[in-house]
C-alpha cells in the first residue's frame, strides 16, 4: 500500500523507513530500508500517539512533529483515521516530504486497501488519540504543566 | 574566501595535515565530519553549532589552507530558472496578481536567485508559498498543480 501510494516518498534517497498506523496503534503497513530495524516503528509509533493526545488535551492542534536526531528526523504526520511516520536520515529536506506527503497522501487515505485495513484494524476499538486512555496520573502531571 | 555558504562542501586539503595547526575541539570536531559529501548545514547540525560559528570555524580551516572546496556542477544543485516563472504562474492563478509580489517577497527572504534556485531550497520555497494562500483547498491546489511540473527535479 505505501509501497503503491508513496512510491515518490520512499524512492527518496535518504527515507528509511514510512509506517502507516490506525488509531489504536495497529500497524496498517510499511515500508523499509533492509538495514532499518523496524521494531523501532512500534516503539515511535506509541510514543507519538501519546504526544498527540496530550497536544490535543491541550487544545493544540498539531498535525505533524518533527523529532531531528544527530542523523536524521522522525517526520510524524497524523491524519484522520492514520498516524504515518517517515525515519529519515541526513541531509533531507523536511518541506520536500511534506510536499509529497500533501500531494500523494489523499490516493493513499482514498485507497480500498487502507479502508479495508482500517475495517479490520478498529474492530477492536481504543483510539489512542483519545484522553480517556490518559491515566489520572497523567492529566494530574498535564494540569501542573498547564500547558 | 570571503563567504562560506550553508550548502558548500570541503574536503581535506591532501597536501596540509591539520596536526601541523592548532586546532581547536570544536575545529577538529568539525575536520572529522568532512567527508566530500556533508554540506556546512549538515556538519553544523550534526555537530549543534549556530551558523555563526561553523562560518567562523570554515573561514579559519578554509583561510589556513587545511580544506578545498569540493566543486560541484551547476546542474546538480540548481533547478532552471523556468521554474520559478512556472511557479509565479501557479500563484497567478489563485491569487491574482499579488502573487507577484508575495513571490518576490519570498524569494528575498529566502536570499534565492531568480535565475537559479538551490535544489535543496525549492521545497521550502514551495512550503512557504503555500503557507501565503489562505484556503485549505486551494494550498492543496497549488502543490498539486506544481508537484508534476518540478518532481524530477527534486527525486534526484
Amino acid at each position: 500500500m505505501i509501497e503503491k501510494y508513496l512510491k515518490d516518498l520512499i524512492q527518496l534517497k535518504n527515507v528509511e523507513a514510512v509506517a502507516a498506523y490506525s488509531l489504536n496503534n495497529e500497524l496498517i503497513d510499511s515500508w523499509s530500508d533492509p538495514n532499518f530495524n523496524s521494531k523501532v516503528l512500534k516503539e515511535l509509533s506509541l510514543h507519538y500517539f501519546q504526544v498527540f493526545a496530550t497536544l490535543d488535551l491541550s487544545l493544540k492542534n498539531f498535525q505533524e512533529i518533527v523529532i531531528t536526531h544527530e542523523k536524521g528526523h522522525f517526520y510524524t504526520r497524523i491524519l484522520p483515521n492514520l498516524l504515518l511516520i517517515v525515519v529519515v536520515k541526513l541531509p533531507i529536506e523536511i518541506s520536500l516530504l511534506r510536499l509529497i506527503i500533501n500531494v500523494k497522501i489523499s490516493d493513499l487515505l482514498k485507497s480500498k486497501e487502507l479502508q479495508k485495513g482500517l475495517k479490520k484494524s478498529t474492530q477492536e476499538s481504543k483510539d489512542f488519540l483519545n484522553n480517556k486512555n490518559l491515566d489520572d496520573s497523567e492529566k494530574e502531571y498535564l494540569k501542573k504543566l498547564e500547558i | 574566501m570571503e563567504k562560506i555558504d550553508e550548502n558548500m562542501v570541503f574536503v581535506l586539503n591532501s597536501q596540509q595535515s591539520p596536526e601541523d595547526s592548532d586546532l581547536l575541539h570544536l575545529e577538529w570536531a568539525v575536520v572529522s565530519q568532512l567527508d566530500g559529501q556533508k554540506t556546512v548545514r549538515q556538519i553544523a547540525e550534526n555537530l549543534s553549532l549556530s551558523t555563526a560559528e561553523v562560518e567562523e570555524i570554515f573561514k579559519k580551516l578554509v583561510s589556513e589552507e587545511l580544506l578545498v572546496l569540493v566543486d560541484r556542477t551547476e546542474n546538480e544543485d540548481t533547478v532552471p530558472g523556468e521554474l520559478f516563472k512556472l511557479v509565479g504562474h501557479e500563484m497567478t492563478l489563485l491569487l491574482g496578481p499579488v502573487a507577484g509580489i508575495i513571490l518576490e517577497d519570498i524569494m528575498n527572504l529566502m536570499r534565492l536567485n531568480r535565475e537559479s534556485i538551490d535544489r535543496r531550497k525549492f521545497p521550502g520555497l514551495i512550503d512557504l508559498l503555500t503557507n501565503q494562500i489562505d484556503d485549505p483547498v486551494k494550498q492543496l491546489e497549488f502543490q498539486r498543480n506544481i508537484y508534476p511540473k518540478i518532481k524530477q527535479y527534486l527525486l534526484k
